[in-house]
């Protein structure tokens, strides 16, 4: 996805809800392109180039692992504030 | 899609508010463009949503964007006061030293041989720091220095060492500087970021040239030895100096290259004419 693409597809999925700002996802996008966890690809759109940001073979991992943290930060707080588990249940 | 004269605009409206980084004017010109397409295809027009997205997007704040991201990317452009002054530090020895050493002034021989290798040793020490820190642009005059003052120094005899010239003798301190800062960070990477900076603005070479520039102003005073040398030297170390501390503040390139091209010419048009003045009457 491009950057635009993924603003776009955030607010989409969240029903408007969250909003990334250019200024949290491009340093960010960057900065997971350094460390090889995303590659780009270019390509030309009318008259000007789009980069696309794609994960990685060891980015397609660590996303796995990431989504498994984040999966087990929302367990924890299920359970820490005693919310009804069949809503927060993602078994 | 956006038409070859309205893709230029928003260029034009990036490069007015000095985006100068590659990586954030590509994303950015896309990201506008995209914008100003949604809102057309929602039944707005050209004028009307180019001035929409660019009030969206103010200028600043994608300066703002590009400065957060180069910094995360340790590819800084601009530095604070603090390490701006700290780079100057070898140009300032290089004043003290180049100032006795053409006084006539006679100082204790420990006192000499620190004011000879103190700059000296201080800028294989910012290359070294440098390597460690994946060589920020503060460190390019120490790579300039060091890479010059090693070629010069294979020409140069030093009584007592060697009746000969060095050779490949002069590499010997780069070399250990290197090895010590390999020992502090293995690997390659060091390398690698110099190149990247230099692909994302060449004239950082430029930069790492001016290194050399008040050794080189110190030998071409060579051999004058006047107590007003004091003040062209310290004088000269200053303006040098100036150009490093503003070429590191700096945000815009333009400033930047103007900084160390009048500094440097400044430096030398004193130097030379001085030079010129105690020729003529000796």
């Amino acid at each position: 996805m491009y950057g635009y693409q993924i603003t776009q597809k955030v607010k989409e999925l969240s029903s408007q809800k969250i909003v990334i700002t250019e200024g949290a996802l491009y340093p960010a996008l960057h900065k997971l392109v350094e460390e090889g966890i995303l590659v780009t690809e270019s390509e030309w759109v009318g008259n000007r180039e789009r980069k696309y940001y794609l994960l990685s073979e060891s980015g397609k991992q660590t996303a796995v692992t990431k989504l498994e943290e984040i999966k087990e930060s929302i367990l924890m707080l299920v359970q820490l504030f005693d919310l009804k588990p069949l809503v927060y249940d993602v078994k | 899609m956006l038409n070859e004269l309205q893709v230029k605009q928003v260029k034009k409206y990036l490069r007015k508010n000095n985006i100068e980084s590659r990586l954030i004017f590509g994303d950015f010109l896309d990201h506008i463009c995209c914008m100003i397409e949604q809102k057309i295809s929602e039944g707005a027009s050209f004028e009307d949503s180019l001035q929409t997205s660019f009030s969206q997007l103010p200028g600043d704040e994608i300066k703002t964007i590009e400065r957060d991201t180069l910094k995360l990317l340790n590819m800084e452009t601009s530095f604070s006061s603090r390490t701006s002054l700290l780079a100057t530090i070898p140009f300032g020895l290089f004043g003290l030293t180049w100032a006795f050493a053409n006084s006539g002034i006679s100082v204790p021989q420990l006192i000499h041989l620190f004011l000879f290798w103190s700059p000296m040793i201080s800028m294989f020490v910012l290359l070294g720091i440098g390597w460690i820190k994946n060589f920020p642009r503060w460190s390019f005059p120490a790579i300039g220095f060091c890479l010059l003052f090693s070629m010069y120094l294979m020409m140069v005899s030093i009584p007592g060492i060697s009746d000969d010239v060095l050779g490949m003798w002069a590499w010997i301190p780069l070399l250990i500087t290197l090895i010590i800062s390999f020992i502090f960070k293995p690997g390659i990477e060091p390398i690698k970021k110099i190149v990247e900076r230099i692909k994302e603005e060449p004239t950082l070479i430029l930069f790492a040239l001016y290194g050399f520039s008040p050794l080189f102003l110190w030998i071409f005073c060579d051999e004058m030895y006047s107590r007003w040398m004091i003040f062209i030297a310290l004088i000269s170390s200053l303006i040098l100096s100036s150009g490093i501390y503003l070429f590191l503040k700096s945000d815009k390139k333009r400033t930047r290259v103007l900084s160390i091209i009048f500094s440097g010419l400044l430096a030398v048009i004193l130097t030379y004419t001085a030079s010129h003045i105690y020729w003529m009457n000796h």
